[in-house]
């Protein structure tokens, strides 16, 4: 594309949000500065910008040669008068003014971050397609985006030249370390977390196109699990409805849930997520059920199968499809026991529990009713010989509160539904994966050479933004045309054609009957 | 039961499913359900011991689903009723065929009742069930049906050599279109050693089907076994009974005891030499109500 277009393509994507005016009334609304009046414009500095991160470029360096080049009427067109060309030292200063406006490293409170959240969603969530909001679901994660600064240590010597400790000297104020994972498969790094909602399809739903829906730009294992639910919020005001959440372990480490999955649920979402090892296998009983991975199962649930080792890929040993449908086929031997959800889960959280057997997927002896079951149901294989009281076994339906089953989902753990709806939380590894291709934006250390948390997340927010409009273009070409519609008679097909040709002719082959 | 046979006990008592590339049981589990198995097998050490290597493969089936479901082994859960059927009704192991197999095991250790047997497979073997007329006209429809010549040909002939003539598997090849003739206004078929009256309804299909095959034998050669490979042509297709030539011979048989033809033509048309060998279609045979007036004063 050429460069006007790209101009174009720019304007239009930071004009989707109000980007360019939001940023101007940050700047204005600040302390006023004295001294002429600035010449380059925002919007000639974040079209450049956005320019340059479609080609896979961080730098600010390039942005005066940019903007030098373009045409008298573009260049006007961009807010930009002085004659002699953009420097380097305009656009360097509108950038940190930028920085000063949006974020007050002074404060200690969360608020500091509102502007920059806004900024950042506001640039990283335009140029989705227009078809990705025919869904309510999402995936959220985070990923890391490492720091061009660093962070050392150094020894500290007094006047006579005696040690006296270690000073830390980071280069990049913002950004903060995170540590290599237990068992190795996370590595040590200095820098930030960029976590994202991204859009996947309804279960059993239309294919939709992939785009960032909001974002949270922070320093590494900054409150990671409160940003994913920040991302939900968002998408849940902004789409006014909240369908599916996919997450993975990383966000359902606490077994109580309150600080995701039940804040999730009461803004109408259902979470689907992984389990930690934890919290796999039974973790006790409420009103006589089993609680097992999370859902509640009837006490006549066999002891072996109360705990199922899911096989697990390493590093060396790719998970065999076998494995896993042994391990998905005792799941489905298990779910018959499963209490069954009756109706939706109501507004305080609270689901009503159906007896398996009393929903006829089980023939127990304390259900008369489930005597009379059609051949074939799986008798229960450990029924217990009375009902106690205030029990599952007690009653056909039970109201379990949403404290009480926090890590329940719609699909059982584990089970084949479950795997498929969760593997929609592929969507967010991709979009990571594709803004931090070499072959497309090229989101990696030493792309981007700034060093402070609006700095770098403009670039990320700007780089997934460009992401956004590749995807939608890459949905567009792959969408299939709707057919036309044709003109005349409908056109028969030469079968048919065939078909009423011998039957109009050949009276003598009629079937022979008796 | 009678004796048990050394051989069969034997085989029951070193049965070990684990060996082989396609070894039914992997040896943890084996180690499992062994005693189970050969425990619910052993009453039936009298029979061949080709007959107990089924009910083996029975009950070892069912052993090894119970216990991937949790079930305790022991003979009265393993070879409770709602288990059976469930098991039968599932086929966790893809098609089975030894259902009966286990209803004869429930009934030798008393794990299920009298009642529940009868509901089981066990009654009534199936190849001995007619088609009903609607099935009968469905499978014919069908034949006639056929664009392949051949096919066409040959489904119609095994039909009314079935179900007209009650022919069976074995003396198929011997009908040709020269087999048909007539005794006294009937029309008759012979095929080898054998001469069987066809049903009236049949004769018009029968003498269009020789008429189209008058050279050679009505039903070619289609490898080992004819029918079984025309009865693929008929397997999974909607509305359309499979062809099975032993119900077209039960029609045939039904047809002929409905009809109130003596015993003894019976037994000369079917080729059954004995009269327990008609018992088993006895069951489809509807009795006509008697029509005689005295009976109808008196049970006013």
């Amino acid at each position: 594309m050429e460069l006007k277009g790209l101009v174009t393509e720019a304007e239009r994507l930071l004009d989707e949000n109000g980007t360019i005016a939001f940023i101007e009334g940050c700047i204005s609304s600040a302390a006023v500065k004295s001294g002429r009046p600035r010449e380059l414009s925002v919007r000639a500095l974040m079209v450049a910008l956005q320019v340059q991160v479609f080609e896979g470029r961080f730098l600010l360096t390039t942005v005066p040669r940019l903007l030098n080049s373009l045409d008298p009427a573009t260049r006007r067109h961009l807010g930009i008068t002085r004659k002699s060309g953009v420097t380097l030292r305009q656009v360097q200063h509108l950038f940190d003014r930028i920085e000063k406006t949006h974020y007050d490293r002074n404060r200690a409170d969360d608020g500091r971050y509102d502007n920059l959240d806004t900024l950042l969603n506001k640039v990283g969530t335009a140029g989705g397609h227009k078809d990705a909001s025919n869904t309510t679901s999402i995936a959220i994660d985070s990923s890391d985006i490492p720091s061009w600064g660093t962070d050392r240590s150094r020894f500290v010597f007094d006047a006579e030249g005696n040690y006296i400790g270690n000073e830390r000297r980071a280069s990049d104020p913002d950004a903060h370390w995170r540590k290599k994972g237990l068992k190795g498969e996370k590595k040590a790094f200095f820098g930030y977390d960029l976590t994202a909602a991204v859009t996947v399809q309804e279960e059993g739903g239309p294919n939709v196109p992939r785009a960032v829906k909001a974002l949270r730009f922070r320093p590494a294992t900054y409150k990671t699990t409160a940003m994913a639910l920040a991302c939900a919020t968002d998408v849940a005001a902004k789409q006014g409805s909240l369908g599916d959440v996919l997450v993975d372990r990383e966000y359902t480490k606490s077994n109580h849930g309150r600080d995701f999955i039940l804040e999730v649920r009461k803004m109408g979402g259902e979470p689907i997520f992984g389990l930690r090892v934890n919290q796999v296998g039974v973790s006790g009983h409420v009103r006589g059920a089993v609680i097992i991975d999370g859902q509640p199962f009837s006490p006549s649930l066999p002891k072996s199968l109360r705990t199922i080792h899911r096989p697990l890929p390493t590093d060396t040993y790719t998970l065999n499809p076998d494995a896993l449908k042994k391990y998905e086929d005792q799941i489905a031997a298990r779910s018959i026991y499963a209490l069954v959800p009756h109706g939706a889960r109501k507004a305080n959280g609270a689901q009503v529990y159906q007896c398996p057997a009393a929903a006829g997927k089980l023939i127990c002896p304390l259900v008369a009713s489930s005597q009379f079951l059609s051949l074939g149901t799986m008798p229960a294989a450990n029924p217990p010989k009375v009902a106690p009281l205030d029990s599952v076994c007690d009653s056909k339906f039970r109201t379990f509160s949403a404290a009480e089953l926090p890590l329940s989902q719609r699909h059982l753990h584990g089970s084949t539904a479950w795997r498929k709806s969760y593997a929609r939380r592929n969507e967010v590894e991709r979009l990571f994966s594709n803004t931090k291709d070499q072959a497309s934006e090229n989101l990696r250390r030493g792309s981007i050479r700034v060093r402070d948390i609006v700095k770098m997340g403009l670039f990320v927010a700007l780089s997934l933004a460009s992401t956004n409009r590749r995807l939608a273009s890459s949905y567009e070409r792959r969408r299939p045309e709707p057919p036309k519609r044709g003109r005349g008679r409908p056109r028969k097909h030469p079968v048919v054609v065939m078909a009423e040709t011998i039957i109009a002719t050949d009276t003598a082959r009629t079937p022979l009957r008796i | 039961m009678t004796k048990p046979r050394a051989k069969s006990v034997a085989l029951i008592e070193n049965y070990l499913p684990v060996k082989g590339t396609n070894a039914l049981v992997k040896p943890p589990q084996w180690k499992r359900v062994q005693k189970l198995v050969k425990e619910a097998v052993m009453p039936f050490a009298s029979l061949h011991d080709v007959a107990v290597r089924s009910y083996l493969k029975a009950m070892l089936l069912l052993a090894m689903w119970a216990d991937d479901n949790g079930y305790a082994l022991e003979l009265d859960v393993v070879l409770s009723e709602n288990l059976i059927w469930a098991f039968v009704k599932q086929e966790p192991f893809g098609a089975f065929d030894y259902e009966p197999h286990l209803w004869r095991l429930a009934a030798e250790h008393h794990t299920v009742s009298a009642v529940a047997i009868t509901r089981g497979k066990i009654a009534r073997p199936k190849y001995l069930t007619p088609y009903s007329d609607d099935e009968l006209a469905k499978l014919i429809s069908f034949a006639s049906d056929l664009t392949n010549q051949h096919r066409r040909e040959t489904l119609l002939a095994i039909i009314v050599l079935g179900a007209g003539c009650g022919i069976s598997r074995h003396r198929l090849r011997g009908v040709t279109a020269k087999s048909l003739h007539q005794h006294v206004g009937e029309t008759f078929v012979s095929s080898f050693d054998l001469c069987t009256k066809v049903e009236t309804a049949f004769v018009p299909l029968l003498v269009e089907v020789a008429a189209l095959r008058n050279e050679g034998p009505l039903v070619r050669a289609l490898g080992n076994n004819l029918t079984a490979h025309a009865a693929e042509w008929t397997k999974g297709l909607h509305g359309v009974p499979v062809l099975s030539s032993d119900r077209l011979r039960a029609t045939y048989v039904v047809k002929l005891l409905e009809s109130g033809t003596s015993t003894l033509d019976v037994l000369r048309w079917t080729d059954v030499e004995k009269l327990e060998g008609l018992q088993g279609y006895l069951p489809y045979v509807k009795n006509q109500p008697c029509e005689c007036n005295h009976l109808r004063k008196e049970s006013r």
